[in-house]
């Protein structure tokens, strides 16, 4: 079974997701996800992600469908106007690419060209009735296609978002919208979440739970420090703190796998984030018990 | 009002370069209120611009006009003895800039000052954008508080995930635009907005070589 | 004042011009009688100008040194500042500006280009003061006194311990070096007939004052030992072995009265009283007249008029007194009433009455003068016109008893009157304009002045000064004097807008720490003279350059840093301790080279003032202010500062270098401030001459 037809089962789905590199070498970013095939039910592709400049979404989705693994399709607002982000989609539907995650998209003033205008034409609500009207066959000046998409749109939720009511607001709207399936920030508050997934419930849309490897305790703190909505618990950072090398990866491994066994009964799935260390994943999905 | 900052001197110097008669022009409306480029700003400007020169041992003759408005041309109409300059530094907002290259066609004109935005007047020296100019508004939509222009990102539909404590994810003085709007539409109780998706902008009218004619 | 006013062609004109310029004056302007520019003087004393302070008192007040020891200062009794700590001590300012010039060289005498010869009989203040106003016109003046020296009743009469006689001595030789003839020990009648005056002098002013003591013809009032007040004075000032019996009764409630018992105190009396009609609430000399009388050992009886002297061998031995029950009827006509069932009796080896005085019209008769029945010279208020076409009067001997000041304010009348007549041939009614006083200071301005507690002059212990006619009181020294000064609000000269600049950009608004400016309805700036203490922040921020702050403007500070081409200006407040230079003694306690400009507070400093002294070749600029919690505009030092560093990074983009200006701060000594200049120094010596002045083509 495809993704769509995995989560529309109800069956507890494992995405990861790859960053491109930044450049043509794609060797090790082969090398590194290889391993995941038959692991990970989807993997996402990541769209210029914090604003550095990456290999596009589309071509690197096809080097992972070439490896035969299925993508999802991760669609950002910020580099592109109405016109390129439709004609993306028409492409990617042309490819194959069945899944979309509908993103804002980080300001570059984060990322490595600063000066680079933001453009920002639509945003991820828009986008995702931009797709609904695809998938219908017409764009979004209301004019016919000749051929439609169809595609299994998605957005993403940050659980932990100080102040949280008006994320929620906004989740909710893009269920209005047209989201089938949500991907979440990197959770460490347990019982937030849980509070989350209640409120959830009603809108009655699955949610893969987002789950970050630490890979040091260096890495924390910049997560705490820089990145907003994840903040990581001090007991966890302490028990990073002390190890080195291949013992605090181990240890970043349990942590997730160890999260990852405590959420698998109250959500769709799990979308495990290990940039860098994709090839990492089985073990932590192993570490989980799955 | 609009907001203008002062160019740098040695960027004004550069563009007077190759001239010993310079007549420098302020403007009596936003950017005197701002600070930026209001007669004492002329004087301050033309002071330094002199004594720049004369460190590097030559003169330059810099008048010293404010009038009221540089983008009207019956204020323009009271520059006088252009005659007498080879150039005009203007320390008005970029309209008044162009108001006077077009007065005066055959005097180079430069730019005195950076303008920046449209923005408000909070207290004595600082200024924060609040208008875009979008020719859109929405801000019945948005319990008064624009997303365009106080959203890095100018979004319609509410925060993104990088907003962090009620500040923007450019920065931690910034505040997140969409967390006022939406405070400020639990304040009015008007939530039930909130929730009401926003089209997509229509950009056509927020560029392109705008005019409005009321002649009609 | 007079120095303001240009293309005016006598005092009266300069007078009338300042008060018409603006209407509404400061509260002691407007009280003081002669409407003295208070303002300016105390302004000039709080930045070290004390003899353009003195000229500018003189103009005015004209016996300076005399008045700042006698006047009763109706000014301090509005001065705003009542409202905060209490009232600036204008008074012992004024008195300090005469004292600190006392060894200035006289004034030159003025050109006498009007062709019109003057004479006044009495030099006493009136005949002075008009003597000032004629011989500043350029009018050919002569006094005639009868006594060996001007002054009058200041002379003759004011106790030494209130008005040593050289200070009268002073104020009159500074009146004299104008150019004005003075002759004594010249008396009309006896010396020089009134007739000829009258026929010799284009115009003739009388100013013989009141110099006739009253008795009361009670019975025993003949008796040896009873003695008139005027006499006692006189004896008190001018024989210092002066005595007077150990038991004294001085009869009467004025501030006569009140000298007469405080010099017989000095003279010997043991037991002085000093009995009155009046009730203690209605005694008509100065309030603290009753202090300091009882401080002394004065024994004050209100509510008691004189019944019956007793005589003993031809000498009074006492005195009775009936009780007095009421001084003025229902009409508020001087008409007591007595209750003879309640009677006094007070032991006394001299009884003085100190009831009143009368004019000496000896000199008068059988003159053209015409006088009536009961000896008042046929006088118009309005004209100051005697019968005669030429001869007018002034003072006391028309108006009746009074004040000093309030004998000036009639002989400037006076001399108006002259001045005009001999210019167009003709007398007319004098009307001054009166200054009206502005507002009083809002609630939200009096919360936002600095407290600074008033300076009060030293007085000598009671105990001390009864034992001889020493001055009683003392002066400021120049410290206290400055610090005094410095309480000036500066009232009803302030801030004012010029339309057409103004933006309404709302900065006055903002920076103002007395809430002064408001937007008007014209949508222009405006300022609530009621609340603007003329400190000049406003006018250093405004964008648009349109403001105009009265003698705090641009001009007169550009003028000071002009002085200076090269070495270091320095700028900071006028108030700003300690010193470095002494504006009396001229010595600057700092290197040579170092024009330090003074400002009314270092907020006032423009960087427009720190650029033009650099453009004008000085090598550095040190900017001082008083420490934040001596600023009397509050956050002075912090404006100071954000300016001088504005300054300072825009001579860094110049090329100049900002290291040329450096923000010194405040020191807590003198020792302090020299290092800090001297550090300066040496850096500047460091960095070379002023480039501008090496590459300035001139």
């Amino acid at each position: 079974m495809g993704f769509k037809e995995e989560i529309q089962s109800g069956n507890f789905v494992v995405t990861a997701e790859v960053g491109p590199p930044k450049g043509t070498d794609i060797s090790e970013m082969v090398h590194h996800i290889k391993g995941l095939k038959g692991k990970v039910t989807a993997l996402n592709v990541t769209d210029n992600q914090s604003a550095v400049m990456r290999i596009c979404t589309l071509a690197t989705a096809k080097e992972i469908m070439d490896i035969g693994i299925e993508p999802i399709y991760q669609m950002t607002c910020r580099d592109r106007n109405r016109l390129g982000l439709q004609s993306d989609l028409l492409g990617a539907a042309i490819m194959g690419i069945k899944n979309v995650l509908a993103l804002t998209g980080d300001h570059p003033v984060l990322g490595d060209h600063k000066d680079a205008k933001a453009v920002f034409d639509i945003e991820s609500v828009q986008l995702l009735e931009v797709i609904n009207g695809l998938n219908e066959g017409r764009d979004m000046a209301g004019l016919e296609l000749r051929g439609a998409t169809d595609f299994f749109a998605g957005a993403i939720v940050t659980p932990e978002s100080i102040p949280f009511e008006p994320q929620l607001a906004k989740f909710k709207k893009k269920v209005n919208a047209g989201a089938k399936f949500f991907q979440t920030q990197a959770i460490y508050d347990m019982p937030k979440f849980m509070t989350f997934m209640e409120r959830a419930k009603e809108l009655d849309v699955p949610i893969l739970a987002g789950i970050l490897l630490l890979k040091s305790a260096g890495m924390a703190k910049y997560l705490n420090k820089f990145v907003a909505g994840v903040s990581v618990p001090q007991e966890l950072i302490d028990q990073l703190a002390p190890l080195k090398g291949e013992d605090v990866l181990k240890k970043g491994i349990e942590i997730a796998g160890d999260q990852i066994a405590q959420l698998k009964d109250v959500c769709a799935g799990v979308h495990v984030m290990a940039i860098g260390a994709e090839d990492r994943v089985p073990d932590i999905l192993a570490a989980a018990g799955l | 009002m609009i907001v203008a900052e002062p160019k740098s001197l040695d960027e004004i110097e550069a563009m007077v370069d190759g001239y010993d008669r310079v007549l420098m022009v302020g403007c009596g409306t936003c950017v005197e209120v701002c600070l930026t480029g209001g007669e004492r700003s002329v004087n301050l400007t033309a002071t330094a611009l002199r004594l720049a020169r004369k460190v590097d041992g030559r003169d330059i003759e810099v008048g010293e006009q404010t009038v009221i408005r540089q983008c009207d041309f019956e204020y323009l109409d009271e520059v006088k003895d252009t005659d007498k300059y080879q150039a005009i530094v203007s320390l008005a907002c970029g309209v008044g800039i162009q108001g006077i290259a077009r007065k005066f066609p055959d005097l180079p004109v430069f730019p005195g000052v950076n303008t920046t935005f449209m923005g408000f007047n909070e207290e004595y020296g600082y200024y924060t954008e609040m208008c875009k100019g979008c020719g859109e508004c929405i801000l019945h939509l948005t319990g008064g508080v624009c997303p365009v222009a106080r959203c890095a990102k100018s979004l319609l539909n509410g925060p993104c995930g990088g907003t962090n404590n009620g500040k923007c994810e450019i920065g931690n003085d910034k505040d997140c635009g969409w967390v006022l709007i939406y405070n400020k539409m639990e304040q009015l109780g008007t939530l039930d907005k909130f929730m009401e998706i926003n089209m997509p902008k229509n950009y056509g009218k927020a560029g392109n070589i705008r005019s409005m004619d009321l002649r009609k | 004042m007079a120095s303001e006013a240009t293309n005016v062609n006598s005092q009266s004109e300069a007078f009338e011009t300042w008060i018409k310029d603006q209407p509404l004056k400061p509260p002691c302007a407007s009280a003081c009688p002669v409407n003295a520019d208070i303002q300016s003087f105390v302004s000039l004393v709080a930045q070290g100008r004390f003899k353009e302070s003195l000229e500018a008192v003189r103009e005015r007040c004209t016996l300076p040194g005399s008045l700042g020891r006698i006047c009763h200062h109706p000014c301090e009794g509005e001065c705003r500042r009542n409202d905060v700590e209490g009232a600036v001590n204008i008074r012992a300012i004024k008195r300090f500006a005469s004292d600190v010039c006392a060894d200035e060289p006289a004034s030159d005498a003025v050109p006498k280009t009007r062709g019109k010869r003057v004479a006044i009989i009495g030099g006493g203040v009136a005949g002075l003061t008009a003597a000032y106003d004629l011989a500043k016109d350029g009018f050919d003046v002569t006094i005639y006194e009868q006594n060996d020296a001007c002054g009058g009743a200041i002379y003759t009469g004011v106790p030494k311990y209130r008005l040593p006689k050289e200070v009268v001595a002073r104020d009159v030789a500074a009146i004299e070096s104008l150019g004005v003839t003075i002759k004594t020990n010249t008396a009309i009648g006896r010396d020089v007939a009134f007739d000829d005056l009258a026929k010799d002098y284009d115009a003739v002013l009388i100013a013989i004052g009141l110099t006739v003591s009253r008795g009361i013809p009670i019975p025993g009032h003949d008796a040896d030992g009873v003695l008139l007040a005027l006499p006692v004075l006189k004896e008190a000032n001018f024989n210092d072995n002066a005595v007077i019996g150990k038991r004294v009764v001085v009869i009467g409630g004025g501030n006569v009265a009140f000298d007469v018992a405080r010099s017989a105190k000095r003279m010997g009396a043991e037991e002085v009283s000093l009995c009155c009609l009046e009730c203690e609430d209605e005694i008509p000399a100065f309030s603290w007249e009753l202090g300091e009388a009882r401080e002394e050992g004065i024994i004050i009886n209100p509510s008691w008029g004189p019944k019956e002297i007793r005589v003993e061998d031809g000498k009074v031995s006492a005195i009775s007194f009936k009780r007095c029950s009421r001084v003025f009827d229902e009409k508020g006509i001087f008409n007591p009433a007595y209750d003879e069932n309640e009677i006094l009796g007070i032991e006394a080896d001299n009884v003085v009455f100190a009831i009143g005085q009368g004019a000496d019209m000896n000199g008068f008769t059988g003159t053209s003068l015409e006088v009536d029945e009961r000896g008042r010279i046929e006088w118009d208020a309005l004209t100051l016109k005697t019968n005669l076409p030429n001869v007018f009067a002034s003072g006391e001997v028309v108006t009746g008893p009074g004040s000093a000041v309030a004998a000036m304010r009639n002989a400037h009348h006076a001399a108006t009157a002259i001045e005009r007549f001999l210019t167009t041939g003709t007398a007319g009614a004098v009307v001054v304009p009166e200054p009206l006083a502005i507002g009083r200071l809002p609630r939200h301005t009096v919360d936002a002045i600095v407290r600074r507690e008033k300076n009060h002059v030293p007085v000598v212990d009671p105990a001390e000064r009864v034992k001889s006619f020493v001055e009683a009181e003392g002066g400021f020294d120049i410290d206290m004097a400055i610090y005094e000064a410095g309480r000036c609000m500066n009232c009803g000269r302030g801030a004012e807008i010029i339309a057409e600049k103004c933006a309404a950009c709302l900065t006055c608004v903002r920076v103002c720490p007395f809430g002064a400016p408001y937007i008007t309805e014209a949508r222009v700036a405006g300022f609530n003279w009621d609340s603007c203490q003329s400190c000049g922040i406003c006018a250093a921020e405004c964008p648009g350059m349109a403001i105009h702050v009265g003698f705090n403007d641009d001009t007169l500070i550009n003028e000071r840093i002009d002085a200076a081409t090269s070495g270091i200006v320095a700028f900071g407040c006028q108030l700003g301790k300690p010193e470095i230079y002494n504006p009396v003694s001229k010595a600057t306690s700092a290197p040579p080279g170092l024009n330090f400009v003074k400002l009314m507070c270092a907020s006032r400093l423009d960087m427009r003032h720190i650029l033009r002294a650099i453009e004008n070749g000085v090598d550095g600029v040190a900017v001082m202010a008083c420490p934040d919690d001596k600023c009397r505009y509050r956050k002075g030092v912090n404006w100071a500062e954000v300016r001088a560093n504005r300054v300072k990074r825009l001579l860094d983009e110049i090329g100049i270098g900002g290291e040329r200006v450096e923000f010194m701060g405040s020191f807590a000594t003198p020792e302090e401030a020299r290092q800090a200049i001297g550090a300066f120094r040496a850096a500047l010596a460091e960095l070379g001459p002023n480039p501008l002045n090496k590459v300035m083509v001139k």
